[in-house]
C-alpha cells in the first residue's frame, strides 16, 4: 500500500480519534507530513509479514509534553539522531514502525520514514493513546528491546542500556523533562521476528478506516451516525453541553472531570473523568465506557476529536466509545490499562455490554 | 478621578446592515438609542452617527464586523512578510502549513524561517540569526504592506520577536505595521503564528478605521476617548487596538452578548439572536470563550472567540443550567424578549470594562506564588495601558488549564477596569497606528 497525499487527512483524523483525548494535536504533524510527501513522494506501507524476521526495524515516537511540541514542532535533528543510534546499534533499519498509533505519534513515524526513504510497518505497540510509553505491548509481554534512546530538538541524546527491568515511565519522564520536555524516542534491537510476536497488527489500516468514518460523520442524523460507527465497532454513548470542568487540587491537579448536560434529559448529567486521556464516562452512576476502550469526545460544531485540554465549558460535544485492541481487553491488558490502573475503584466492563441510551 | 456617574458614553455597533447607536450614562441609563442604516463606507457611516451625538460625550465605544468580513470576503488583504524565528527545531512545519491556497493568494506572503529558539524555561537553544532576519526584510522591501513575526515560546520569552521587530522597522521603515505573535495569542507556535499573519493582513484596514475615527472626532469637535471592543467583549483604547485587529474580529458579537446580559440584569445567560443564527453565553458577567482552536477563513489559530459565534447551532442547554435565556432578536419565540434588545451591542459597548489578558505557564514550585503575582501585576499594567482607570483595575478572572504530561498549568489572566478619559490635548493626536503592539 502506498500512503499518499490523500491519506493524510483521514490519517490525522483517525490519529486524533485513537488518541482518545491524548497523543497531542495531530494537526501539527499533518502540515509536516504534507511537506514530507511533497518533497519525497508517497510512503510505502508494509504488512508485518513483509518484514524479514532478521531485518532491523526503527520504532519512532515523540515523548514530551504537548504544549512543548506545540511550540517546538518537530525538526529533523532529533529524528536523525535516533536513526544514527539505531543504525550503529543494529544496522540500517529496513522499515520504521510507530510505537503509539495516536495523535502526533501516529504521524511522526510516517514523516521520519518519508525523510529517510524507508517504508512503514502497518502496526504499532499500543493501538491507542497511552499516558506513558511504558504502557505498550512490550509491557504485556514483559519483554523490551535492550536499548532506549532519547534525542532532544537540537540533537543531544541519551541512551539507556539494559533497561528492560526498569519501570520505563519512572526512568524516562524525568530525563525528558530535563531535556526540555520534547524528545524523539526509539528502542533497539527490534527485528521483524519481534514484530510478529509483539506488535499490534494492522493499526495504520485501522487508523485510516476510523479516520474516514469520522471525516464523514458531519451532516448526518444520529441514526446514520450510529450505523456508520457500527462499521468500526463504535457506539455513541452521550452528548450534551459542557457545563462544568472541575480540576482537582494539588497534587492531583491534572485529574479532571467534565460534566455534560443533555438538552433532552436535563436531569441526567453525564460525567467524563480524564487525565492525559479520557478514562471513564458515567451517567447517573452508571458506567458507560472505561479504559482501555477508547473514549472519544468530538466538538459538535466541527466534528473534530478534542484533546483533553480542549474540552471547555459551553462546548456542545458528542462522546463515542471504540473498542481497544483485543490484547488490551485481556485480564493482563485490563490490569495494566484498565480503570484500576488509573486509580478508579471500578472494574472494566466492555462498553458494548452496557445498555446504550441516547 | 472625578465621580463619573453623570458621564456620557456612546456605544456604536456596526453590524450587518445597521448601526446601533446608544447614548448611555455610566450608571447605566439609556438616554437615547437609534438604529441607523449602514453603507460599505465606515468613515461616512461613523460621520453620520457622530452627527447625532452630543459633544459632551466622554468616551465612544465602537465595534464593527468589517474586519471579520474582510477576512472572509475581501478579494485582497495586506501583503504580509512572515518571519519565524524557529530554526533549526521547527523547520519540519513550514509557515502557512495547511492554509487554503485562496487565502494564501490574498495575502501574497513572503516567508522565511531563521535560526533562533528557546526551550520551555526560556533558555536559549539556538541563537537568533539577526543577519538572516535583516536579509529577509531587505528582500521584502517594496513587496509587503505588513510584517508578522513569530518565535518559539514567545509568550514567555518575547525577546527574539522584539529584536526582529526592531530590525523590520529599521529596514522597512518605522511606518511599517509589525505584528509580534506574542501580542496576539498564547501558546502553540503554529496557531499563534497563523493568528499573527492574519492579524498583520488586516492592519492597514484597521489603521484606516482609526484614521476615520480621528478625522470624524476632529470634524465634530468631539473630545472623547475612543475604545474598540475585543473578542471577549472588553475594550481597548483604539490606537492600541488597531495594532492587533485579529483580536477585534468578533467584538460586535461579544458586545451583543454582554449587552443582552446587562439589559436583562443577569450575569449568567444564554443569549440568542435572529432566528438563533448567532448566540453566545454569558457566565459570571463575562462572555464565554472557546477553549479549542478556532478557524477563520480556513486557517487555524488560537485566538479565543466567543462560544457560539461560529457557523453552528447555538448551545441550547446551557440556558437551563444558567437560569436565564435572553434574546437580542427583534422577535423571538423561544426567549424572553428584552426591551431595547435591538441596541444590545451598543448598550453593552457603552458599559463594557477595559480588559487585558495574558497567558502564563505556571509550575507548582516554591516561587509559583511570586511568579503569579508578577504576572498579575503585568496584566494590570497592560489593562492600564489599554485605557483602564488605574484606580479601578483589578484581576477579574484567572482560568487554569492543566497541561497533560506535565506538572505545569497554563493560566489565562484577565484584568479589567473602568474606561478612563484622557484629554486629547494630553496626547499626540493623529499619530498613525504603525505601532508594534506592546501588550498581549
Amino acid at each position: 500500500m502506498q500512503f499518499t497525499h490523500e491519506d493524510i487527512a483521514p490519517m490525522a483524523v483517525g490519529a486524533a480519534v485513537l488518541g482518545a483525548g491524548g497523543g497531542g494535536d495531530s494537526y501539527l504533524s499533518e502540515g509536516m507530513l504534507t511537506e514530507t510527501i511533497k518533497a519525497h513522494g508517497p510512503i510505502e506501507i508494509l504488512p508485518v509479514d513483509a518484514i524479514a524476521p532478521e531485518a532491523p526495524v526503527l520504532p519512532v515516537a515523540l515523548v514530551g509534553a504537548p504544549h512543548v511540541v506545540n511550540e517546538m514542532l518537530v525538526g529533523r535533528p532529533m529524528l536523525e539522531t535516533i536513526l544514527a543510534h539505531s543504525t550503529s546499534g543494529q544496522g540500517a533499519p529496513s522499515a520504521v514502525i510507530a510505537l503509539e498509533m495516536a495523535g502526533l505519534n501516529a504521524l511522526v513515524p510516517l514523516i521520519a520514514a518519508g525523510q529517510f526513504g524507508l517504508p512503514v510497518v502497518d502496526a504499532d505497540f499500543t493501538g491507542r493513546g497511552v499516558p506513558s510509553l511504558g504502557m505498550t505491548s512490550f509491557l504485556l509481554d514483559d519483554h523490551y528491546p535492550a536499548h532506549q534512546v532519547l534525542a532532544d530538538p537540537v540533537g543531544r541524546s541519551v541512551r539507556l542500556t539494559g533497561s528492560s527491568d526498569f519501570p520505563v515511565e519512572t526512568l524516562l519522564r524525568p530525563l525528558v523533562t530535563v531535556m526540555g520536555s520534547l524528545t524523539a524516542y526509539t528502542m533497539y534491537p527490534l527485528h521483524g521476528a519481534d514484530l510478529r510476536k509483539q506488535s499490534l497488527d494492522g493499526t495504520i489500516t485501522r487508523c485510516l478506516e476510523v479516520g474516514r468514518v469520522f471525516q464523514n460523520l458531519p451532516g448526518h442524523t444520529a441514526d446514520e451516525v450510529d450505523t456508520m460507527l457500527a462499521a468500526i465497532d463504535g457506539v455513541r454513548v452521550a452528548s450534551g453541553s459542557v457545563v462544568e470542568r472541575l480540576a482537582q487540587p494539588e497534587p492531583h491537579a491534572s485529574r479532571v472531570s467534565v460534566t455534560l448536560e443533555d438538552e433532552d434529559h436535563p436531569d441526567r448529567l453525564t460525567r467524563i473523568d480524564l487525565k492525559d486521556e479520557f478514562h471513564l464516562v458515567t451517567r447517573d452512576g452508571e458506567l458507560l465506557a472505561t479504559v482501555p476502550d477508547l473514549i472519544v469526545v468530538v466538538d459538535n460544531d466541527t466534528w473534530i476529536p478534542l484533546t483533553v485540554e480542549q474540552v471547555g465549558v459551553g462546548q456542545q460535544v458528542t462522546v463515542f466509545a471504540l473498542p481497544a485492541h483485543p490484547r488490551w481487553r485481556t485480564d493482563r491488558g485490563v490490569q495494566l490499562l484498565g480503570p484500576r490502573a488509573f486509580g478508579y475503584s471500578t472494574d472494566y466492563v466492555p462498553f458494548e455490554l452496557r445498555e446504550v441510551r441516547s | 478621578m472625578s465621580e463619573r456617574s453623570s458621564e456620557l458614553h456612546l456605544g456604536l455597533a456596526f453590524q450587518g446592515d445597521r448601526i446601533q447607536f446608544a447614548l448611555v450614562t455610566t450608571s447605566g441609563a439609556l438616554i437615547e438609542s437609534q438604529l441607523l442604516p449602514r453603507t460599505d463606507d465606515f468613515a461616512s457611516d461613523l460621520d453620520r452617527a457622530l452627527r447625532a451625538a452630543p459633544r459632551e460625550i466622554r468616551a465612544i465605544m465602537i465595534a464593527s464586523d468589517n474586519l471579520r468580513d474582510a477576512l472572509h470576503r475581501a478579494p485582497r488583504l495586506a501583503r504580509v512578510a512572515a518571519l519565524r524565528i524557529g530554526g533549526p527545531v521547527t523547520t519540519g512545519v513550514p509557515i502557512l502549513a495547511s492554509w487554503p491556497e485562496s487565502l494564501i493568494e490574498r495575502i501574497s506572503p513572503v516567508t522565511e524561517i531563521v535560526d533562533g529558539a528557546v526551550d520551555e524555561s526560556g533558555a536559549e537553544l539556538a541563537p537568533f540569526d539577526e543577519i538572516a532576519a535583516e536579509r529577509f526584510f531587505e528582500r521584502c522591501i517594496g513587496q509587503v504592506d505588513a510584517v508578522a513575526i513569530s518565535s518559539v515560546f514567545a509568550p514567555l520569552a518575547p525577546l527574539f520577536e522584539r529584536r526582529a521587530a526592531a530590525i523590520a522597522l529599521r529596514v522597512l521603515g518605522d511606518r511599517m505595521p509589525v505584528t509580534m505573535s506574542h501580542s496576539v495569542a498564547g501558546f502553540g507556535l503554529l496557531d499563534r503564528e497563523n493568528a499573527a499573519i492574519l492579524s498583520a493582513a488586516l492592519t492597514p484596514l484597521a489603521a484606516d478605521m482609526l484614521r476615520a475615527i480621528e478625522h470624524s472626532l476632529l470634524e465634530h469637535g468631539i473630545e472623547a476617548e475612543v475604545f474598540l471592543a475585543q473578542n471577549d467583549g472588553t475594550l481597548t483604547v483604539a490606537d492600541l487596538a488597531v495594532g492587533t485587529p485579529i483580536r477585534l474580529l468578533e467584538g460586535v458579537a461579544a458586545a451583543g452578548i454582554y449587552g443582552a446580559g446587562l439589559l436583562a440584569g443577569v450575569k449568567d445567560a444564554l443569549v440568542t439572536s435572529d432566528g438563533l443564527a448567532r448566540a453566545g453565553i454569558l457566565r459570571d458577567g463575562f462572555v464565554v470563550m472557546t477553549s479549542a482552536p478556532t478557524w477563520v477563513a480556513g486557517s487555524r489559530m488560537n485566538v479565543e472567540l466567543p462560544v457560539g459565534t461560529g457557523a453552528s447551532a447555538p448551545p441550547h442547554s446551557v440556558a437551563s443550567h444558567t437560569g436565564a435565556r435572553v434574546s437580542i432578536a427583534r422577535q423571538s419565540s423561544t426567549a424572553d424578549a428584552l426591551p431595547n434588545a435591538e441596541v444590545a451591542a451598543a448598550y453593552g459597548l457603552a458599559l463594557a470594562p477595559v480588559g487585558a489578558t495574558a497567558w502564563v505557564v505556571s509550575e507548582p514550585d516554591v516561587s509559583e506564588r511570586f511568579r503569579l503575582l508578577q504576572a498579575e501585576q503585568q496584566v494590570i499594567e497592560m489593562a492600564i495601558i489599554a485605557g483602564a482607570d488605574p484606580a479601578t483595575v483589578a484581576i477579574s478572572d484567572i482560568d487554569s488549564i492543566s497541561i497533560s504530561h506535565s506538572t505545569k498549568r497554563q493560566l489565562r489572566i484577565r484584568a479589567t477596569g473602568r474606561p478612563m478619559f484622557v484629554s486629547r490635548t494630553d496626547r499626540s493626536v493623529f499619530e498613525p497606528p504603525t505601532s508594534s503592539p506592546i501588550t498581549h
